[in-house]
């Protein structure tokens, strides 16, 4: 097996560089000296690439860049915590938290992006209240932002944000409903799982489960804000009017979601199990398609989703709905794209040539380069029609969904995290993402999600779940503020989390005459762990962002 | 005896160099120690400061404050509790079962059994925690193994989430442990029971002995040194109650009692970038460690038993 796949690979790369010279020689390319930068990743999504790999290996010809792999595996925070104490660190570190900028592990690149780097201060200077988020209190820049700098208007299609997720088998049998409510999702769950107590191969049916496991437990606190049309603030909820922020774990419209819960549970609806389930427990029952709803965000379980159409069982995979308490409340699940602060390369104290690497960062963001390492090979791997949108063939289209293939010609490891092209490479452009451009994107679609975006009016799911997302306030999100690593806050957020995690399974199994006692219990537990100190600190957060970047709406 | 106290010691420089084999073949062992176990107890100043990575050893000295932070915080009295209760449990557990399976071992005549018996009673020393715990979660589910089992006999009405049971938590540590721990904790008493001599036992048969009386009065005293030295050995260890089960096994409804101290210092210390509370933590740790593992020798010594060192 493995034979075959290296022989494949190989007959690929050969064929690749026989057959299309042409559009590989037109690459810019540069003539600094040659360079092996080491990096440190916690995306954890592709393995290391193969010695082979067509994209890589342009790289290395073309930009003189050799990349030299560390990926965290298993707990992340760990071992960013074990580099840190060694203060062992490779060039370039992925930035996923504020712990390697407190600790004083990377540069500063402000002036490195002015007098280097065009283009990344081009992409990063166009949208002034992005570039002054992107500092940091101390008035440094050091995050390379991976994601939510897009280009000339953004393209979403799949829907990778949060939402009540229900499979998308329930909504045809019930001949695809617009529903908004809570009440009439899990109206349309019970009658299903009814009517289907197991799955196809006899599998028990879960009317639906939580994800509770470890950091994964934002699921358990997250739904009841969204439920009453506020937007995603992380742990919390502002108030539009008057821009205060209290915690979201105890409010009135959490007790409302868990009283909820609580009687759904009465009802055998709720997945008892999803309380002392791991991870890997949770996402073996969605793939296996004993899931009928959930809430979660969809990057965190599109494995499963992946494995079951690997299976061509579509229909049992989950589509989102911005589902929420009554019809008098706008839905606000999807937002407007932000930047992602504090996540992407950051250069590290330890290397050795830092002009050199942004030097190639800069290089690198190029769209000639951003298509030979997401898009493949032009002639090889896709084509352009006469309106000039790319095509594929049907061969093409398949081995370019194919794993292996694409972990040997595409540079998916490196760009996952690279300043990159998202929206369009041009004004009314192409789209930067292969798939995203409109041809593309429709023929990628299986037929089961044709006929589901049809029924509903819909181009994509992203459209499902909110056509035309308000626009964000300056200030918004309130998560981007994050207090220090072994501050005070940072503790009792950390006691808040733990507690919602230990008492709220309490509240929604307890009896229905026990509900209030344990609410009562739980709010007494969550004001002792001190969680008045967290909201203040973000309060004076978003106090400041107002005051810089402009009130409210 | 009095020959042996007239005889000349040789001198510490001529025994040195009759032994000079010895020595070098030690020097790599205590080198290790001395790299691996000495060298970092210099972090421990990490403990009395606050220390910030981007600073080291520079940072700011706060005297006893992680101390003074850990007593006062009603959570750490709580995994202090959980790691003791845990860490006893496994004692006890550990010597009630090892010392009994021995016995029976020992009394096994048909060798092939006994040998098939001991093989597979230390097979799962060799078993990673993960699998050990993904085996347990999957027995211990709504629809696993024992619920089923207890529905059989008619102990239970409907299955329960045995893991969501917080008082059942220690317990589940304890067994797991034994199952996974008891055929390899008995090799060494086996090979203490192998050396009790042979004429014992057949001079106790023809003064009209049983099994159990056997039991009683020859196989026990014979492995009672080996017990004393790994009890006290045992007791060096009283605050690890293990970290890998714990951490495995833990979610939010047991939490109260699966948190032990080593999970303590990974959440509020390692993840939060805390590594003074972390030192502070572990050094806690160690010296009530020493602390009792001193006092077990002492203790032992004075009741004319065993001693380690």
């Amino acid at each position: 097996m493995k034979k075959a796949l290296c022989a494949f690979a190989m007959s690929a790369a050969l064929a690749s560089m026989a057959a299309v010279a042409q559009p590989v020689d037109k690459l810019p390319t540069s003539n600094l000296p040659p360079i092996e930068i080491s990096v440190f990743t916690v995306n954890t999504n592709f393995p290391i690439p193969p010695e082979d790999n067509r994209a890589y290996k342009l790289i290395k010809e073309k930009l003189g860049v050799t990349f030299k792999w560390d990926i965290a595996v298993g707990e992340a925070d760990q071992k960013i915590g074990v580099m840190i104490a060694g203060q062992d660190y490779p060039d370039l570190l992925h930035i996923n938290s504020p712990k390697f900028i407190d600790a004083g592990a990377v540069i500063p690149l402000e002036d490195l992006i002015e007098k280097y780097a065009p283009n990344l201060k081009k992409h990063y200077q166009s949208n002034p209240v992005t570039w002054a988020k992107m500092h940091e209190k101390d008035g440094h820049v050091y995050t390379l932002l991976d994601y939510g700098v897009p280009e000339n208007g953004v393209v979403d299609t799949e829907y990778y944000g949060p939402a009540m997720f229900i499979q998308k088998a329930i909504m045809k049998e019930a001949g695809f409903p617009k529903i908004t409510t809570i009440d009439e999702y899990f109206d349309l769950i019970a009658k299903y799982k009814a009517k289907h107590p197991t799955t196809k191969d006899g599998k028990p049916t879960i009317g639906f489960s939580i994800l509770t496991y470890d950091w994964h437990k934002f699921d358990l606190c997250n739904p009841p804000p969204f439920l009453a049309g506020y937007p995603n603030d992380g742990d919390g909820i502002v108030d539009p009017n008057t821009g205060k922020y209290r915690i979201q774990y105890y409010g009135p419209e959490a007790k409302r979601w868990y009283k909820l819960l609580n009687d759904l549970n009465q009802k055998g609806l709720v997945d008892r199990e999803s309380f002392t389930d791991n991870y890997d427990q949770y996402m073996a029952k969605l793939a296996n398609g004993q899931i009928l709803g959930v809430h979660d965000q969809y990057w965190q379980f599109q494995d499963a989703s992946k494995a079951l159409v690997a299976q061509n069982r579509v229909w049992e995979t989950m589509m989102p709905l911005p589902i929420v308490f009554d019809k008098s409340i706008k839905p606000h699940w999807r937002d407007q794209t932000l930047p992602n602060l504090q996540r992407g390369y950051g250069i590290s104290v330890n290397a050795k040539d830092p002009v050199r690497i942004i030097k190639f960062l800069d290089a690198q963001f190029d769209p000639a380069w951003y298509k030979i390492m997401q898009w493949g090979v032009e002639g090889i791997d896709y084509g352009y029609d006469k309106a000039g949108q790319p095509t594929q063939t049907k061969e093409q289209a398949a081995r370019w969904d194919d794993v292996a293939w694409k972990l040997h010609n595409l540079a998916e490891l490196w760009w996952a995290e690279a300043p990159k092209y998202e929206g369009h490479f041009t004004k009314g452009g192409l789209a930067a993402t292969l798939r995203n451009n409109p041809d593309l994107y429709l023929s990628s679609l299986h037929p089961e999600d044709q006929q589901i975006l049809k029924a509903y009016g819909a181009y994509s799911y992203s459209d499902l779940m909110d056509h035309n997302p308000p626009v964000n306030p300056p200030w918004y999100p309130a998560w981007q503020i994050v207090p220090a690593d072994g501050s005070p806050e940072k503790l009792a957020f950390t006691k808040a989390q733990d507690t919602y995690a230990k008492d709220l399974p309490k509240v929604i199994l307890a009896k229905p005459a026990d509900f209030e006692k344990e609410w009562a219990a739980y709010v007494d537990d969550l004001k002792k762990t001190n969680v008045s100190l967290f909201e203040a600190y973000i309060q004076a957060g978003l106090d400041d962002r107002m005051a810089k970047y402009g009130k409210l709406k | 005896m009095p020959s042996a106290v007239l005889r000349k010691s040789p001198g510490f420089w001529k025994s040195l160099m009759t032994q000079r084999q010895l020595l070098w073949m030690s020097l790599p062992i205590v080198l290790y120690v001395i790299l691996f176990t000495y060298v970092p107890l210099a972090g421990w100043t990490m403990a009395f400061q606050d220390f910030k990575p981007a600073k080291g050893f520079a940072s700011l000295w706060v005297g006893v404050k992680w101390f003074k932070y850990l007593f006062s915080d009603e959570l750490f009295t709580m995994v202090m509790r959980n790691t003791l209760a845990m860490s006893f449990i496994n004692l006890v557990f550990g010597f009630a079962f090892a010392i009994g399976l021995a016995i029976t071992l020992n009394e096994v005549k048909a060798k092939r059994l006994k040998r098939f018996a001991q093989t597979i009673s230390y097979l799962p020393h060799f078993l990673s925690w993960v699998v050990v715990a993904g085996l347990v979660s999957t027995m211990l589910a709504s629809d696993g193994v024992f619920n089923i089992v207890l529905g059989w006999l008619g102990l239970a009405k409907e299955p329960k989430l045995w893991l969501g049971e917080p008082k059942a938590f220690w317990w589940i540590v304890g067994f797991t442990n034994v199952w996974k721990e008891v055929g390899w904790n008995t090799i060494i008493y086996l090979a203490a029971m192998s050396a009790i001599d042979p004429a014992l036992y057949e001079a106790a048969e023809i003064d009209g002995c049983g099994r159990l009386s056997k039991i009683r009065n020859i196989t026990l005293p014979g492995i009672k040194p080996t017990i004393i030295v790994l009890l006290i050995m045992n007791l060096g260890w009283i605050m690890e109650s293990g970290f890998e089960i714990q951490y495995l096994l833990r979610n939010g409804m047991n939490a109260d009692y699966s948190q032990s101290i080593d999970i303590y210092v990974v959440n509020y210390g390692m993840r939060q970038g805390n590594y003074s509370l972390a030192t502070a933590g572990g050094m806690f740790k160690s010296v009530v460690n020493i602390l009792l593992l001193l006092t077990a020798n002492w203790v032992s010594g004075k009741l004319g038993e065993e001693k380690l060192v």
